[in-house]
């Protein structure tokens, strides 16, 4: 369970961000303004909107890289602000860019993970079968990752974020950039992870991504949510024909 | 493991797993040095050995004017003498190289130095850059005929060659030999370190902070259950390890290089013997820890600061320069360690290296750089850790 109430995040311009804003006396920049949402287990939860909306910015604060500036997230009932490595033990992450180590081999990669979560030995084995099998993994493991093709090493990608069984998984725009069959991977693990009763929450703007996947959605713009519910009540208040137009009728400020 | 470990673990097994790098930092010093000091000077003198006895042609003018030196130059090993050139064309056969030097005579040569007067000789070569052996070969036989004239003046005058010496000084240096060749060679012990100890912490520094921002993997790290402080002292342990190792294979590179020359004096190798004790070593290497702890925070905060490897790089190359002159200081005679320069990072590590050798290391003095530079090296870990928190150094962009 996420549940974020109030959240505001500022950020200070340097000089030169201050001279490309076009006012050199603003200093700071507020990139998320009081957002409240609440992401349920079971449930996958998509945060919409154009670049710069102030996504990332949220799943940022979320998995705790970076603090509020005001308001709380509690993930499992645990403060973000207050207790973050709690609140990282039971936190899965994976972004669009994430990186792997090109010298370790795969199951190193994994292992590495599994013990920063603290993992004891035993659950480490049992669990990384699993997901070799669940993966098809098993033939390039003791790989090194610079060797392994994209497709491999988004698999080892997946297994490295949820290797620890995390209640909660953060997924930053995990589908930008791939390919089909890169994608379609990320797509069936986000989905597994709900049938698994975990909390998925995922940032797209990709609509028809949005409209397979989601449960519940809040739409961002420049910082702020200005719709929050389910896709269904989504569906039903839209003045357009498809996802895609609502979207983008929103976001040009039609509907304020 | 706690997780300090564990990071510090996986950062070493990638580390090592780099082949290049481990070459560069550990093995390459260990190579490299040696052949520079045993071989450059190797080559050197056999270089120097063939020109000083290779055969080259002289050109004499005015031959007729002095036979008597002529016989002298031509009794030297491998002087040809030439004598039918024109005055005006020596220049161009010696660029040409169909010549390699001359000496002109003039007109009245012997009856001045008959006439106790001081005749003048010319001697023209080429000389840029090489060891001047023509020169040197031709000084060397003039010089024997100059010294056969001085001894026929002498004994005209009825003088003895102690009869010119007013004052003979006898010479009392109470250094040791030891201080003498600790102080002359030591300085050259901490440029070493100082310098290989920053380009060993260096490529893993770079590696471990913009290199995991390049790749995207600091994000993870950062979702992780490991804290900022446990992140950055596993990275931190690494880098010290590898400035530290890199530091070691220098002074190791030193001694061992020591061993391949063979053309020093015997008692000078027993000085060196002397110096190269388990005290002296076990005190260089204590000196170099607050060194390396002091790089590794330097380097580590530029590297989490710089959004690529590439900046990164081009963000720590003047450091290069920071450190390279001040640990050039040990060279430069006549600058000492005293409670001032005890203080100036780098150079008293620098100065008390070369006491450390030449066995004239106070305690006072060792305790006040040690404890200067650990002050400094935990005043730059704090730095690192202050920096490594804030978002704007992470999240730059």
């Amino acid at each position: 369970m996420i549940e974020v109430q109030q959240l505001t995040k500022e950020f200070n311009l340097n000089r030169k961000q201050r001279k490309e804003s076009g006012n050199s006396h603003t200093r700071k920049v507020i990139a998320v303004n009081k957002v409240s949402f609440q992401c349920r287990p079971g449930r996958i939860f998509g945060l919409i909107g154009p670049n710069g909306a102030g996504k990332t910015t949220i799943l940022r604060m979320i998995a705790t890289m970076l603090r509020p500036t005001s308001g709380t997230i509690f993930i499992q009932n645990e403060d973000s602000v207050k207790h973050p490595e709690n609140v990282r033990k039971n936190l899965g992450f994976l972004s669009n860019n994430t990186g792997l180590y090109d010298r370790l081999t795969a199951e190193e990669m994994i292992k590495y993970y599994a013990d920063l979560n603290g993992m004891e030995p035993p659950k480490f084995i049992k669990r990384k079968s699993e997901l070799y099998r669940l993966l098809q993994m098993e033939d390039f493991i003791h790989r090194r990752i610079a060797n392994l093709s994209s497709g491999m090493k988004q698999k080892v990608s997946i297994a490295r974020t949820i290797i620890h069984n995390p209640p909660v998984v953060v997924f930053d725009e995990p589908t930008t950039g791939l390919d089909v069959l890169s994608s379609r991977a990320i797509v069936e693990l986000i989905l597994r992870c709900r049938d698994e009763g975990k909390t998925v929450i995922f940032s797209s703007h990709r609509m028809t991504e949005v409209e397979n996947l989601c449960d519940d959605i809040a739409i961002l713009h420049r910082g702020k949510i200005f719709f929050h519910d389910t896709i269904e009540a989504f569906k039903n208040q839209m003045k357009t024909s498809t996802l895609e137009e609502e979207f983008i009728r929103l976001t040009r400020g039609d509907n304020r | 493991m706690n997780r300090i470990g564990i990071i510090f673990q996986k950062e070493l097994k990638d580390m090592l797993r780099d082949r290049r790098t481990l070459f560069f930092m550990i093995v390459f010093p260990i190579i490299i040095i040696p052949l520079l000091i045993g071989g450059i000077p190797k080559v050197m003198t056999g270089i120097m050995k063939e020109k000083m006895t290779e055969e080259i042609s002289i050109a004499v003018i005015g031959s007729e004017y002095s036979p008597e030196l002529i016989s002298v130059i031509s009794s030297a090993d491998s002087i040809n003498l030439v004598f039918n050139l024109e005055e005006d064309s020596l220049e161009v056969f010696i660029r040409n190289k169909e010549i390699d030097g001359a000496i002109k005579i003039p007109k009245e040569f012997t009856d001045t130095i008959e006439s106790f007067g001081t005749a003048e000789l010319n001697m023209i070569y080429l000389s840029s850059g090489d060891f001047e052996a023509v020169k040197k070969r031709l000084e060397i036989a003039v010089n024997m005929f100059i010294n056969e004239k001085r001894a026929e003046r002498m004994e005209r005058l009825g003088v003895q060659p102690q009869d010119l010496e007013p004052v003979i000084i006898s010479h009392n240096n109470i250094a040791t030999n030891q201080e003498q060749i600790g102080k002359a060679a030591g300085g050259w012990l901490p440029y070493m370190f100082i310098l290989y100890c920053f380009m060993g912490a260096m490529y893993p520094a770079l590696d471990l902070g913009a290199g995991e921002k390049e790749r995207g993997t600091i994000e993870t790290l950062l979702a992780s259950p490991a804290g900022r402080m446990e992140i950055l002292m596993g990275k931190f342990g690494v880098i010290s390890l590898f400035g530290f190792l890199s530091a070691i294979s220098g002074v190791l590179g030193l001694i061992f290089g020591l061993q391949f020359i063979t053309d020093i004096p015997a008692e000078i190798v027993e000085t060196a013997k002397e110096i190269i004790q388990v005290k002296t070593i076990a005190l260089i290497f204590l000196m170099i820890v607050p060194v390396t702890v002091l790089f590794s925070a330097v380097l580590l905060s530029f590297s989490f600061y710089a959004k690529s490897f590439k900046e990164a790089q081009s963000l720590v190359t003047p450091i290069n320069f920071l450190i390279i002159v001040p640990a050039m200081v040990g060279m430069i005679p006549g600058i000492e360690l005293n409670w001032k320069t005890a203080l100036i990072p780098i150079v008293n590590i620098s100065l008390i290296s070369k006491d450390i050798l030449a066995g004239t290391v106070s305690l006072g003095m060792l305790l006040e750089v040690f404890s200067s530079m650990i002050f400094l090296a935990i005043l730059s870990l704090i730095f690192t850790r202050w920096w490594f928190n804030r978002e704007e150094v992470i999240f730059r962009g």
